[in-house]
């Protein structure tokens, strides 16, 4: 990545549980050593490491993070171990931390930047295969690791896996699952917890899942779903912004399977 | 994600939903905030900011200007001060304007044979700012057309019998006004104005220059080609993208209060918003 260029990672915001509970227990062994060695400056730099990773993790409000760290200062002077002129200093301070956040935090301005970011990388991609691979490669950057499957309409009406194994890529069996739904009402879905009767995710494992359509010049050319193996990972706004790697996706791919469906109509035309 | 609404229209414009049910409302759907932005009236903020404490809600007091232009241009003003003197004689101008051309518009509507008087029209607006739909839902009632939509094409709407054209604040004064009244100004529904793209940008670069702080990028009505479209101007501009749905009430036809954004989608504190 050159210097300046956006991060595609964190574009989705992932909704873990388990990062609030590390910063929560680093919070707590941060204010007991901070007891044990009497020290204001470790518990000082303990609690604001817990209150911008809280906020950075982003499960709960910018409030309750504020709360549970003053909390902290407020059981320790509590207990005698510092002054309650330490504990206003920390809760000034973490206003101070938290204010800067809010006033200069402005990721509705950024998000574009990662998404021309993604526009410009699969833009170099000689074919309908390597396009698929590297979009769906930047897609899953974007989501923390998470499984990115992209399906491409074929001329009978089914749907297919382009740079999967076989000469057309891995069909899609029609078994009504998400990615069908998709394709067939136009509408993304989103499902917190993935039901696999239901859904049918393209990975076993998957416990929720999101899905777009991909269009282009007003046909239905596909379908863009990721899955991830945590439940509930996915908001609406991380729906909203799939979308929009939809529309970028779309033209592009579009373009190259315009080129391969004409590669197969001269191939079918010569064969005759 | 939080849920928030940075267009919401009340009884006290065309909105169907009083202040104390929309700040109910937005309990209910857990938003982290929500401005109430009725058309030229700031009436509806003080009660509004009032329900919205009741309720335990984050409220944001804001403002929809209508700018005088060919096209549907509407100015969002958000953090304003209701009590702006300047802000308050201007949006009292516009009210006795609007009061004046109603009167017109009836006047016009009885020469044209129709019983229609702005007694009753204001008798059926129940205290709302009275404008051209609430005649038209008179004439309805009247039996005089078959819908609201047939009133506006044949007698209300530009180039109608009984039309009235209103007169408007320029879109470079609507921002002056808010930003005059310690607030922020953000380009309303940008699909509406059904310009292209560069004469949108064109827009858009003239009213930067004039004090433009943001695009309401993030609009139902908006397709996910449009949103890029807004965001990219957005960057190209130093605008900030904000986030609205523009509702109405209950009859607003699949549009619901609260849109997904991220915790950091703006810069709140600059809005004078706690989330």
């Amino acid at each position: 990545m050159k210097s300046g260029d956006p991060d595609l990672g964190g574009v989705f915001r992932r909704r873990k549980f388990w990062p609030q509970v590390f910063w929560v227990l680093l919070l707590s062994a941060g204010s007991a050593l901070s007891c044990v060695f009497d020290s204001t400056p470790l518990f000082m730099a303990f609690v604001l490491s817990a209150f911008l990773g809280l906020t950075e993790s982003g499960r709960w409000s910018h409030k309750t993070n504020l709360l549970l760290c003053t909390s902290a200062a407020v059981i320790a002077s509590v207990c005698g171990v510092f002054s309650w002129f330490d504990t206003a200093s920390i809760f000034f301070l973490l206003v101070a931390v938290g204010g800067f956040m809010l006033y200069y935090r402005d990721s509705g301005k950024k998000f574009i930047a990662a998404v021309d970011r993604f526009s410009s990388e699969i833009s170099g991609a000689k074919d309908l295969d390597s396009l698929v691979f590297s979009a769906a490669e930047r897609i899953s950057e974007m989501a923390s690791g998470d499984e990115v499957f992209i399906t491409a309409a074929d001329k009978a009406g089914g749907m297919y896996m382009p740079g999967r194994a076989g000469a057309q890529g891995n069909t899609v069996p029609r078994n009504g699952g998400a990615a069908w739904k998709v394709f067939a009402s136009g509408r993304p879905y989103l499902t917190p917890r993935v039901e696999s009767g239901k859904d049918l995710p393209f990975c076993r494992d998957a416990r929720s899942l999101m899905s777009v359509p991909l269009c282009a010049e007003g046909e239905k050319i596909g379908v863009l779903q990721v899955e991830s193996m945590v439940p509930d990972a996915f908001s609406e706004e991380d729906l909203q912004k799939l979308e929009l790697i939809a529309f970028v996706l779309s033209h592009p791919l579009y373009v190259k399977l315009s080129a391969e469906k004409n590669d197969t109509d001269e191939e079918e035309a010569g064969g005759k | 994600m939080i849920l928030i609404d940075m267009h919401v229209h009340s009884n006290y414009s065309d909105g169907t939903l009083s202040v104390g049910s929309i700040a109910k409302a937005a309990k209910k759907r857990h938003l982290a905030f929500i401005s109430l932005t009725d058309h030229d009236t700031t009436e509806g903020l003080a009660p509004f900011m009032a329900a919205c404490r009741e309720n335990g809600v984050e409220g944001l007091s804001g403002i929809e200007l209508s700018a005088d232009s060919d096209f549907t241009l509407h100015i969002l003003g958000f953090r304003i001060d209701p009590t702006n003197e300047a802000l308050q004689k201007r949006l009292r101008d516009i009210r006795n304007n609007r009061d004046d051309r109603n009167h017109k518009i009836c006047r016009k509507l009885q020469e044209l044979g129709f019983d229609i008087h702005i007694e009753d029209v204001v008798l059926l607006s129940r205290g709302e700012v009275v404008a051209r739909p609430h005649i038209a839902r008179l004439m309805m009632q009247k039996g005089y057309v078959s819908s609201i939509g047939q009133a506006f094409t044949e007698y209300l709407g530009s180039g109608g019998k009984a039309y009235v054209p209103r007169e408007r604040l320029s879109a470079e004064e609507c921002i002056s006004l808010i930003t005059e009244a310690g607030g922020v100004a953000v380009l309303a529904h940008p699909v509406q104005t059904y310009l292209g793209d560069d004469e949108l940008r064109s827009l858009l670069g003239r009213l930067k220059d004039h004090g433009l702080w943001g695009i309401e990028a993030i609009y139902p009505g908006h397709s996910p080609e449009q949103i890029y479209n807004y965001l990219k101007m957005a960057e190209m501009f130093d605008l900030y993208p904000t986030a609205g749905s523009d509702f109405h009430g209950p009859n607003s036809h699949g549009v619901d209060l609260g849109i997904a954004v991220s915790e950091d989608f703006l810069p709140w504190a600059r809005l004078g918003v706690k989330i």
